[in-house]
C-alpha cells in the first residue's frame, strides 16, 4: 500500500512541477532559517571545547548590591569572590577570572588589538584548551605575580608572524610579558573562555582588586553534578547575609545568584526579575518567535495543497466511487505531503550545511566553528516532518468530505 | 464594479480566508521592517551637531578608590591634569578635553529630571571644559559657550542642545533660565551638592547616540579639575587630531598616558571607525531581516500564482460563459486582477489597523505616529504591485479560455 502511495505521490509531484517546486522552495527555506537559528543557540549552550564541563558548571556573573538609595548591579568583584565563593559544599573546583578586554600592542608601529584575560591557575584545569605549544601557568606563576601569557593562535601570528611565540615576549597597556603557551582560537559564544591573551590575575596593576566586592570578575563553579546545583545555590545564598559590606553607608546588601549558562543568555536577552533571569519567559519568547515565523509558510502551504487536490478532484471522485473510504484518501495525501516534506527538508538540510559553512568562513563570529549535528539533524528532519502533516491535514479532511457525485463531474464548488 | 468583485470574492470566501490571511501576515512583517527602516531614515537625516572626523577617545580605567573616597579624588584629579597635559604635548594633537559621553560610545550616563507638569525628561550629561567645543566641533546657536572659571560659580552653568531647549523651554529664549526637576510639585534641592542649573547657551545638536538613534537631548556643563568636591575624576576623553595623522600617533600617546599613570590603564578608539562599527550594528540585523521577508513574501508570492492559476483552470466553465456573452477578454483579465486586488485591500486595511494599535496603545513610545503612517504607506506601495504583478499569468490564461469549450462542458 505504502509503495502504491510512493509511486502515486512520485508521479503527482512530476505532473504539477511549479506547485512541485513552489512548496520544495517554502520548505527548504523555512527549514533553513530553523536550522541556523537551532544550531547557533545549540552551539552556545551546549558544552564545546574549551567549554566542555558546561553541563556541571554554574557561573558567578552578575551580583546586586543595594543601599537604602544605591543599586550597584553588574559583574563581582575578585574580594566578593575569593571571601564567600571558596569551599562551597559539591563544588569541585572553582575559578575567578576577568572579562575579555581589548588591548593595544605595537609591533613595528603597526596597532595590533586583542582580548587580554586575568585568571586564575585552576582555570586551565576547568576548561579544556587546545595547547598548540606550551602550556599554561600554574598556582607558582599566580602568586608569584609573574609577567607570563598564554596567547591564541591568531594572536601568535598578530604579535610575532611566522616566529615561533614561546619564550618571546610582547608589551601591553605598558607591562611587558612572557609567552608560555599558543592554545587554538576560541569562538566568541564560549564566553567564560573567549580571550587572544590569557595572564595571571595577580598581574593586575595595583591592589585594590582584591577587595572589592563588585568589580571586573567572574567565577565558574564546576559542581561534581548538575542535581547539586540547588544545594550550591541554596548555600550561596546562606553565606549572602554575612558579606561584610565595604561601604556600609551606601550598600547594605548583596543579592544574587550563580547561573547556567542559558540562565546567562535568558538574563541577557530578556532580563531579569528580582536579579533572578527570566528563563521561561526567554524559551518561551523563542517557541512563539519560531511558531510565528512558520506560521506564513505554514498557510501558504496550505493554500497550495488545497488547490492541488482540488485539481484532482475527478481522480478522487473515481476513487470515492469505487469504494475508498476516507482513511486511505487521507493516508494517501498525508504520504503525499510527508514526501514532498522530506524532499524540502533533505534540501533545506544541505543548504543549511552549506549556509553554516559560509558564516564560519565569513569571520561575522569570530572564530565561529558551527556545525550540523546528529541532534540538529533530527530536530530538523522532525519539523519537517511535523511540516508535513500539518500543511496535509486541513486539506486532506477537505477532501475526505467532498462529495462523489460533485466529485465526479469535477465539482463545482 | 468593486461591489460586484466583493460579492464574487465573498461567494469564494472559504479558499479566499486563507489567503487574505498570507497576504494580511506578509504585509505585517513588511511593517515592521519598513517601520525600523523609516524610523532609521528620519534619524539619519538630521543634523549630528558634532564632526567624527579625525576625532579620538580615550577610556581610561582607574582604581576604584579613586571614584570613592575624597582624598583619592583629589589624587586622581592631578593625575588627570597631567594627562591633559600629555594629550596637549603629543604631536598631532589639536585639542583634547574631558568627557563623558563620548560619540558612539556604549557610555550613556544619562540624568533623568521631572518637569513641574510632572512628565520625565533624560538628558545626555557631559561634564567637560572649555576646549570640548572645539574638539567636538560643535556649533554655538545662541548664548556662550563654557569658559574657564565656569566651574567655581555659585550656580551650575549649563550648554543645551536646540531639541532640549525646545522641550523644555517651547519658543521662549533658554538663555538664563533654569533646569528644575520637581518631586511631588515641590522643587527638588535635596542632595547635599545641588546646584541651581542655569542654561548659558544652546548648540544645534549633539547627538552621541549616532545617526540612527532619537537621542537629541543633551547638556554641557563644567568639569572641575582642580576641586574633588565638585565633581568625579574623568574617565573618558575626546581629542582632535590633525588631518592626515600617522598611525604612530597611537603608540606615542598610550606610552606618554602610561608614563604619567602607571596603575591607570587605556583605551584609544577613532571614532571614525566607531562610527562604521556602530552603522554596522545598526543595518546588519534590519539587512538580515529583510532578506528573511523577502524570502517569505516571494515564497507567498509564488504560492499566490499557483492557487489563482488553479482556480482559473477550475472556473473555465463560468470564465468561458462570459466570453460567450461577449465580455472582452480585458474584462475577463480585469476580473481575475481585480478580485485579488480587492482582497488584497481588505488585507491591507485590516493589517493597518492592526498595526496602528501599535502606537495608539502606547506600546512603542519613543517613535511617532508619522513613521507607523509611512510605513504603511511604504508597504502598500510595495505589496499592492508585487500583487498585481502575480495575477499577470493567471490572468492572461484566464482569456485564453475558448467560450465553446466551456458551453460543451455542460
Amino acid at each position: 500500500m505504502l509503495i502504491n502511495y510512493l509511486k502515486l505521490a512520485y508521479k503527482v509531484l512530476l505532473r504539477r512541477k511549479f506547485f512541485t517546486f513552489v512548496s520544495l522552495f517554502g520548505t527548504s527555506v523555512t527549514l533553513l532559517v530553523l536550522v541556523i537559528g537551532s544550531a547557533m543557540l545549540d552551539y552556545s549552550l551546549s558544552p564545546n571545547a574549551p567549554e566542555v564541563r558546561l553541563n556541571r558548571t554554574l557561573l558567578v556573573t552578575y551580583m546586586a548590591m543595594r543601599g537604602d538609595q544605591n543599586e550597584w548591579s553588574g559583574d563581582p568583584g575578585y574580594g566578593f569572590i575569593d571571601r564567600y565563593c571558596r569551599n562551597i559544599p559539591h563544588v569541585e573546583r572553582m575559578s575567578v577570572y576577568t572579562g575579555a578586554h581589548g588591548t593595544a600592542s605595537f609591533i613595528q608601529g603597526e596597532k595590533v588589538v586583542s582580548q587580554i584575560r586575568h585568571t586564575d591557575a585552576e582555570y586551565w584545569s576547568i576548561l579544556d584548551f587546545a595547547f598548540i605549544a606550551g602550556q599554561p601557568f600554574g598556582e607558582s606563576e599566580v602568586a608569584n605575580g609573574s609577567h607570563v601569557a598564554v596567547i591564541s593562535q591568531s594572536a601568535a601570528r598578530n604579535l610575532f608572524g611566522d616566529q615561533s611565540p614561546i619564550g618571546r615576549s610582547f608589551e601591553t597597556q605598558g607591562q611587558t610579558f612572557r609567552v608560555i603557551g599558543v592554545v587554538r582560537n576560541v569562538p566568541r559564544v564560549r564566553e567564560a573562555a573567549y580571550a587572544d591573551i590569557w595572564v595571571p590575575v595577580t598581574t593586575l596593576p595595583t591592589e585594590e582588586w582584591k577587595t572589592a566586592l563588585m568589580g571586573d570578575f567572574n567565577a565558574m563553579l564546576l559542581a561534581d553534578s548538575p542535581r547539586h546545583f540547588r544545594a550550591i545555590r541554596s548555600e550561596f545564598a546562606a553565606r549572602l547575609p554575612h558579606v561584610v559590606m565595604t561601604d556600609p553607608d551606601n550598600f547594605k546588601t548583596m543579592s544574587g545568584s550563580p547561573r547556567t549558562r542559558l540562565e546567562d543568555i535568558a538574563a541577557e536577552a530578556v532580563g531579569m526579575t528580582n536579579d533572578s533571569p527570566r528563563t521561561g519567559m526567554f524559551i518561551g519568547v523563542l517557541v512563539l518567535l519560531t511558531l510565528l515565523f512558520m506560521l506564513l509558510p505554514a498557510i501558504n502551504l496550505v493554500n497550495l495543497n488545497i488547490s492541488r487536490i482540488f485539481e484532482r478532484v475527478s481522480e478522487i471522485g473515481v476513487r470515492k466511487a469505487f469504494g475508498a473510504s476516507r482513511r486511505h484518501l487521507v493516508g494517501q495525501f498525508i504520504v503525499e505531503n510527508i514526501v514532498l516534506a522530506v524532499m524540502g527538508g533533505a534540501i533545506g538540510l544541505v543548504l543549511s550545511m552549506w549556509a553554516l559553512h559560509v558564516i564560519n568562513g565569513s569571520g561575522m563570529i569570530a572564530n565561529a566553528d558551527l556545525r550540523m549535528n546528529p541532534r540538529i539533524f533530527l530536530y530538523g528532519l522532525g519539523l519537517s516532518i511535523f511540516f508535513g502533516v500539518l500543511s496535509g491535514a486541513y486539506p486532506a479532511w477537505r477532501m475526505a468530505r467532498l462529495d462523489p457525485v460533485e466529485a465526479l463531474r469535477g465539482g463545482q464548488r | 464594479m468593486i461591489w460586484h468583485y466583493l460579492k464574487l470574492v465573498w461567494n469564494r470566501r472559504r479558499a479566499n480566508g486563507l489567503i487574505l490571511a498570507e497576504i494580511l501576515i506578509s504585509f505585517l512583517v513588511l511593517c515592521v521592517i519598513c517601520g525600523v527602516a523609516v524610523y532609521y531614515a528620519g534619524n539619519w537625516r538630521r543634523p549630528l551637531g558634532f564632526d567624527y572626523h579625525n576625532l579620538w577617545t580615550l577610556d581610561v580605567s582607574m582604581p576604584q578608590q579613586a571614584i570613592e573616597d575624597s582624598s583619592a579624588r583629589a589624587h586622581g584629579l592631578a593625575i588627570s591634569e597631567r594627562l591633559l597635559a600629555a594629550m596637549n604635548a603629543t604631536p598631532h594633537v589639536e585639542a583634547a578635553a574631558p568627557m563623558a559621553n563620548t560619540p558612539y560610545s556604549g557610555s550613556m550616563s544619562r540624568m533623568g529630571i521631572t518637569l513641574a507638569d510632572g512628565s520625565k525628561l533624560q538628558y545626555f550629561w557631559i561634564q567637560t571644559t572649555p576646549p570640548a567645543l572645539g574638539v567636538l566641533k560643535l556649533q554655538l546657536v545662541s548664548g556662550r559657550w563654557l569658559q574657564p572659571g565656569d566651574d567655581v560659580l555659585s550656580y551650575t552653568p549649563i550648554v543645551i542642545t536646540q531639541d532640549l531647549a525646545q522641550r523644555l523651554f517651547g519658543r521662549e529664549n533658554p538663555v538664563g533660565r533654569t533646569i528644575d526637576s520637581y518631586k511631588d510639585g515641590k522643587l527638588e534641592t535635596s542632595s547635599k551638592s545641588w546646584q541651581e542649573r542655569r542654561v548659558i547657551g544652546v548648540i544645534r545638536n549633539y547627538r552621541k547616540a549616532g545617526e540612527f538613534r532619537d537621542m537629541p537631548y543633551a547638556a554641557f556643563q563644567p568639569q572641575a579639575m582642580t576641586n574633588p568636591d565638585r565633581g568625579g575624576v574623568p574617565w573618558s576623553y575626546g581629542m582632535r587630531v590633525n588631518p592626515g595623522t600617522p598611525p604612530a600617533f597611537e603608540e606615542s600617546l598610550l606610552k606618554a598616558m602610561h608614563a604619567e599613570a602607571p596603575d591607570w590603564t587605556f583605551t584609544l578608539r577613532s571614532v571614525e571607525l566607531e562610527r562604521q562599527r556602530s552603522i554596522r550594528g545598526f543595518l546588519l540585523p534590519l539587512a538580515f531581516a529583510g532578506t528573511l521577508a523577502a524570502f517569505l513574501i516571494l515564497m507567498v508570492g509564488m504560492g499566490l500564482v499557483g492557487v489563482l492559476w488553479q482556480s482559473v483552470t477550475r472556473r473555465t466553465q463560468e470564465l468561458g460563459l462570459r466570453r460567450a456573452l461577449g465580455a472582452t477578454a480585458s474584462a475577463v483579465r480585469n476580473q481575475i486582477i481585480g478580485e485579488i486586488v480587492v482582497l488584497t485591500a481588505i488585507a491591507l486595511l485590516v493589517g493597518s489597523v492592526l498595526f496602528l494599535q501599535l502606537p495608539l496603545l502606547g506600546m512603542v513610545k519613543f517613535v511617532g505616529v508619522g513613521v507607523f503612517v509611512t510605513a504603511i504607506v511604504v508597504s502598500c506601495l510595495i505589496i499592492i504591485p508585487f500583487v498585481i504583478l502575480c495575477a499577470l499569468y493567471p490572468g492572461w490564461l484566464a482569456t485564453q479560455v475558448e467560450p465553446s469549450r466551456a458551453l460543451q462542458y455542460e
